[in-house]
């Protein structure tokens, strides 16, 4: 518990830290839309909430939205309103009093849309200048589209329906439960469903490569022929899940995409075990054979990136991390029963061809 | 896990809630000087984008939503009963309340069902100020943010909730002005 509390308070002294730096104010000249200025005063922006705070003494302090920002000068006398209001900054507020510029050269009539409203003429009162009242605010213009207009609708297409996939793996199993288990090269099938922009569903079947190595020989004591114990095995994955992608551009024809995904399913080993007897003449003897059947409960988490090298076909690469789990498994050490709780886990590595179908 | 560990893993969670619901989801820029007048009327104005100008057109929130965040705002304010409202638009209103959008994020409901918590929240950031018509002049300002990060709600209960903080704030301040 102690531990957790050091751990706890270590990471809130962090984020304090971090907060209280970030939070530093800067000095510098503040300059309102309604002409009101501040100048050399401490301010502090809070991007969250899109304003500034002036510091104007101790205890007395004042928010100023970035929308009625016109600049913020440095000490040294540098414009950083630009740098500080990064997106909200429009110089073109600036230039709204001014004729509209000769447009008749202009071929794409797309581009003449205006896409921002002009800014509305409102006056804080504390910032009224004490020469005379502001001038009657112009009813701005709202210019939201309809969620049935064109940029809506096209917006709401998938660029891709479904996709369907077929991938080399290489598997690495870790943990106690695979023992003796090496790493090897298998395949898997995938196929997705777009649900939207960035959601998709779907199922994964895949089969490691997983074997024992090699044969385990020994000689029988009783007969004292060489005894050789043939295990093989045979695993599949199946899993359901749900995938967060992010197309790498909003236009184009390609499909770039990278993505993580995570789901549930279950892992299934099939273990087949001979023994055989090679007298002196080599002549092979049966002894035993059997087969056990063993399936688990997994958790899948996924990430990787596709890159499509023509309208539909490409190629995806990643890696997943399956957990599998155990349960109560008995296991025995220095031959003393013990009782533990198990986790283990496949890492694979991914490579593959991906189909994608659209409309 | 031993009782000790889950008194401290509730501790937490209570403390942390504890401390969401004390934060405030909003900064007033123009506080409220004088007193309003008693249950004048009010409508509500535009509500105009001031997204980042770099803002995707196709992302910005269509009109039915701002007609819907228009009609919160108009119901909350009713709530507290400071301003009797009327219809958007009327010109013979004393007090308007406009607003502008400054962040926007549509979210995905199925996200957050599917994934959970923090996958596919939506959240808006609105400047909201309220106007007496009669000279023009902010009397109330400030910057409010609505976030849904909960499979059951719906991407609106944000509207809903920049629209109760908003007359909230105003009918705090209203009713603390009033009684001076």
């Amino acid at each position: 518990m102690k531990s957790h509390g050091f751990a706890a308070l270590a990471i809130g002294l962090i984020a304090l830290t971090a907060v209280t730096l970030a939070a530093q104010p800067e000095k510098g000249t503040i300059i309102t839309k309604s002409g009101q200025k501040y100048e050399e005063v401490l301010y502090q922006v809070d991007f969250s909430y899109k304003l500034i705070t002036v510091i104007l003494d101790e205890e007395k302090k004042k928010n100023i939205s970035f929308t009625q920002i016109e600049a913020i000068i440095r000490e040294d006398g540098t414009d950083i309103t630009a740098e500080v209001l990064k997106g909200y900054y429009k110089p073109a507020d600036k230039e709204a009093g001014k004729p509209a510029a000769d447009t008749s050269q202009v071929t794409d009539t797309t581009a003449l849309v205006p896409t921002r409203q002009p800014v509305v003429p409102v006056v804080d009162s504390a910032e009224v200048p004490p020469t005379g009242r502001p001038a009657p605010a112009k009813r701005p213009l709202e210019t939201w589209k309809s969620k049935d207009d064109e940029i809506y609708r096209r917006a709401r297409i998938l660029r891709w329906n479904a996709s369907f996939g077929l991938t080399g793996n290489y598997s690495i199993p870790s943990g106690k439960y695979y023992e003796g288990v090496d790493p090897a090269v298998g395949f898997g099938v995938a196929m997705r469903l777009a649900v939207s922009h960035n959601l998709a569903i779907g199922i994964d079947i895949s089969r490691p490569g997983y074997d024992f190595g090699e044969d385990l020989e020994g000689y029988d004591p009783e007969t004292g022929m060489l005894a050789v114990m043939e295990v093989g095995l045979s695993t599949m994955r199946y899993t359901i899940l749900a995938e967060y992608y992010r197309m790498t551009s909003r236009e184009g024809s390609n499909l770039n995409m990278t993505y993580f995904y995570t789901g549930l399913g279950a892992i299934k080993h099939k273990t087949d075990w001979t023994i055989v007897e090679y007298d002196e003449l080599n002549q092979r003897h049966l002894v035993d054979k059997g087969a056990t059947n063993e399936s688990k409960f997994i958790t899948i988490f996924g990430l990787g990136a596709r890159f499509t090298f023509d309208k539909n076909v490409g190629v995806d690469i990643g890696a997943d991390l399956f957990v599998v789990f155990l349960g109560k498994t008995r296991a025995t050490e220095q031959d003393f029963p013990v009782e533990v709780y198990q986790h283990a886990a496949n890492i694979d590595l991914r490579c593959g061809l991906i189909i994608f179908l659209s409309e | 896990m031993c009782k000790s560990k889950l008194t401290f893993v509730f501790t937490v969670v209570v403390a942390a809630a504890f401390l969401v619901g004390c934060v405030k989801n909003y900064k007033i820029i123009h506080d409220l000087e004088a007193p309003l007048q008693d249950m004048a009327s009010c409508t509500i104005g535009a509500v105009t984008d001031e997204l980042p100008l770099d803002f995707e057109e196709d992302k910005k929130p269509p009109l039915e939503d701002i007609e819907k965040f228009k009609r919160y705002l108009s119901e909350e304010i009713m709530k507290t009963g400071i301003l009797s409202m009327s219809e958007t638009g009327d010109s013979a209103a004393r007090y308007e309340v406009r607003g502008g959008i400054l962040e926007y994020k549509k979210g995905s409901g199925t996200l957050r069902v599917l994934l959970g918590a923090f996958a596919g929240n939506a959240y808006v950031a609105v400047n909201l100020k309220l106007l007496d018509r009669t000279d023009q002049l902010v009397v109330f300002s400030g910057s409010f943010k609505g976030a849904v990060t909960h499979y059951a709600e719906s991407g609106d209960a944000m509207f809903r909730q920049v629209a109760r903080d908003f007359a909230k704030a105003l009918s705090k301040r209203a009713k603390k002005l009033r009684k001076k």
